[in-house]
């Protein structure tokens, strides 16, 4: 979400109008250099809550992705939405890093090579220092492969 | 050692990417579907035929929420290690 803590009460108010509201409050939950808001939302006609994060970007790595988002048409919705590039979809499966999080690296490395931007990908992995977990995906994305230059 | 974490390319299922978005979606809302059905037999095998699938199902995803609080938690302490890593 592109707004830093100070605009996050107009983003609570306005959710609340349409039936989420805050897990916790206060809502933001620092983490590190992060801050996440959690919300409940019951669906119409549902037994149970949906949860779900709304994570604040305020660094440079998510303040990227925000910028390199992918405005996409969802059959059966009436607006497009807007998603990660698979390239800084991969940079946050590898800094999640469990064992889901890497097979889902490789398993986009390898369905998307064609889309990435290695250049891209490459320097923030040189930022991150996140090589050795990128060459494990790597690896088993492409077996027979070297990474590319 | 190869391929610990997906199956090697000959023997990996077949890929969706030559599919339309919505084909693709399709397939997805028909995972996750499949992926309910199975979720709420095993409930049913646990509770019995006398018990409250509802309530069941709400105790299951209240557990599922607090693992992802913490799986969020995590991959946030993560991202802040290997940003600062990198001097930012």
């Amino acid at each position: 979400m592109a707004v830093d803590e100070s605009a996050l009460e107009p983003v609570i108010i306005a959710l609340g109008e349409h039936g989420f509201r805050p897990k916790k409050l206060p809502p933001a939950i620092t983490v590190g250099d992060h801050k996440f808001a959690q919300f409940l939302y019951a669906p119409p006609e549902e037994f149970y809550d949906v949860h779900f994060d709304l994570l604040l970007a305020e660094t440079a790595l998510q303040k990227s992705a925000i910028t390199r988002r992918i405005r996409s048409d969802v059959p059966g919705l009436s607006r497009p939405i807007d998603v990660l590039n698979c390239d800084d979809l991969i940079l946050f499966k590898l800094i999640a890093g469990r064992f889901i999080d890497r097979a889902d690296a490789a398993m986009l490395l390898r369905d998307n090579r064609d889309a990435i931007d290695f250049n891209y990908l490459k320097r923030w992995i040189a930022e991150l220092e996140i090589q050795e977990v990128y060459g494990e995906v790597w690896r088993d994305a492409f077996p027979d492969e070297s990474e590319p230059a | 050692m190869k391929s610990q974490l997906i199956p090697p390319p000959e023997l990996a299922p077949p890929s969706v990417m030559h599919l339309p978005m919505s084909k693709r979606i399709a397939l997805w809302i028909d995972l996750v579907n499949t992926g309910e059905a199975f979720l709420k037999a095993g409930l049913r095998r646990k509770i019995g035929t006398d018990g409250d699938i509802n309530a069941a199902f709400r105790e299951w995803n209240s557990q599922q929420m607090e693992a992802r609080e913490l799986r969020q938690i995590q991959f946030l302490t993560n991202l802040s290690r290997c940003e600062r890593a990198g001097g930012r």
